[in-house]
């Protein structure tokens, strides 16, 4: 029975066998399905804690120490960090900056110059404008039918004439701003 | 229904208990959060800990990353202790980026420009013990390279200033 059970299910060992398991993948006991902070931080030293704990390289001016090192060590870094270790005045500039190249991305400087990339956002935000307001003249143009003369100025003076004349509106409308006597607007 | 009965007279009593204490522990320990420490106590507790002669590189960044939480630029005792911190773990560009920390505690340019140059005038002797150049002396308060971000802008011919593997039209 147990043969056949098995060559029926080939599968159904391994999965009893994992149903067995019980740790949790993360410590957390919180499944993370998207962590890549490890995959891309491979290789690189971890030096510190970062904003969160993360092996994440991230340039922040709230935390300015990454936890991990920018570059991976090779040759010019393993060369360099020995010369590290004595004094750092034979260090040359070249050096020096070197260094905080293998351990930053980008100087302070750098994180704060203008990218310009607001142009890219001001002429995106233009063309959405644009387009609304063609679209809006099309409609106007093709589609919509012929405003009614009621929408004429004269058509309107002439309704205020005639609300006067046949004294409609003596409480709200304007017949009330109307002086009779004078045949004048009230002062 | 006998085990919510329960419950409610377990908070019932645990409430009871709480509203009985008689210490004022906490009326004690109210103001003692770091941010409202003396200054002399402040520093001296970032010197102390970045002083301790065992400590690693790691904790000297947590204790820079901490000092970068406050509202505070860094007094040049905490300064002078910090880069010595940085030599005894040999990490020179922590330095570097120490440096730059306080210059973006000290916000805009004209604070930058008082209270940045009083802490590297303050701290010079130690400066040049250790040989530690400043930024402005690498020529690092200047832009040196451009960093794209490609979710922004990205031009074509990137790909190939970048050696990435990608076929482009060429003109």
């Amino acid at each position: 029975a147990m043969l056949s059970r098995a060559l029926l299910f080939p599968r159904l060992g391994q999965l009893s066998t994992r149903s067995l398991h019980t740790s949790v993948s993360a410590p957390s006991g919180h499944h993370i399905e998207h962590w890549w902070g490890p995959e891309k931080a491979a290789g690189r030293d971890v030096v510190g804690y970062g904003s969160n704990g993360d092996e994440a390289y991230q340039d922040r001016l709230d935390y300015w120490y990454p936890a991990i090192r920018f570059r991976k060590e090779d040759d010019i870094s393993k060369a360099l960090r020995i010369k590290e270790k004595s004094d750092w005045k034979t260090l040359s500039a070249e050096d020096k900056k070197t260094l905080y190249r293998y351990s930053f991305r980008q100087t302070l400087s750098e994180f704060e110059a203008p990218t310009g990339y607001w142009k890219v956002m001001v002429a995106a935000t233009a063309l959405v404008i644009s387009l609304a307001t063609f679209y809006a003249v099309f409609l106007n143009v093709y589609v919509y039918p012929v405003v009614p003369p009621t929408f004429q100025n004269e058509y309107k003076e002439a309704q205020v004439q005639r609300q006067i004349v046949l004294e409609k509106g003596a409480f709200l409308g304007p017949a009330k701003y109307w002086d009779y006597e004078n045949n004048q607007w009230k002062k | 229904m006998a085990s919510l009965a329960v419950r409610a007279a377990r908070s019932i009593v645990s409430k009871g208990a709480r509203q009985l204490s008689t210490t004022s522990q906490l009326n004690h320990a109210k103001d003692d959060i770091m941010e409202k420490w003396a200054p002399e106590k402040f520093d001296k507790h970032f010197i102390d800990y970045l002083s301790r002669p065992e400590i690693d590189g790691w904790e000297v960044r947590k204790a820079l990353t901490e000092l970068h939480d406050f509202d505070v630029i860094p007094d040049p005792k905490v300064v002078e202790a910090a880069l010595r911190a940085c030599r005894r773990v040999n990490d020179y560009s922590l330095t570097i980026r120490f440096l730059e920390a306080i210059k973006i505690k000290c916000g805009g340019q004209k604070n930058r420009d008082v209270v940045y140059g009083y802490i590297i005038q303050q701290v010079k002797p130690v400066l040049d013990e250790l040989g530690i150049n400043t930024p402005e002396e690498l020529g690092m308060d200047k832009p040196e390279f451009f960093i794209p971000q490609p979710e922004y802008w990205w031009e074509k011919k990137w790909y190939a200033d970048y050696n990435m593997d990608k076929k482009v039209f060429q003109y």
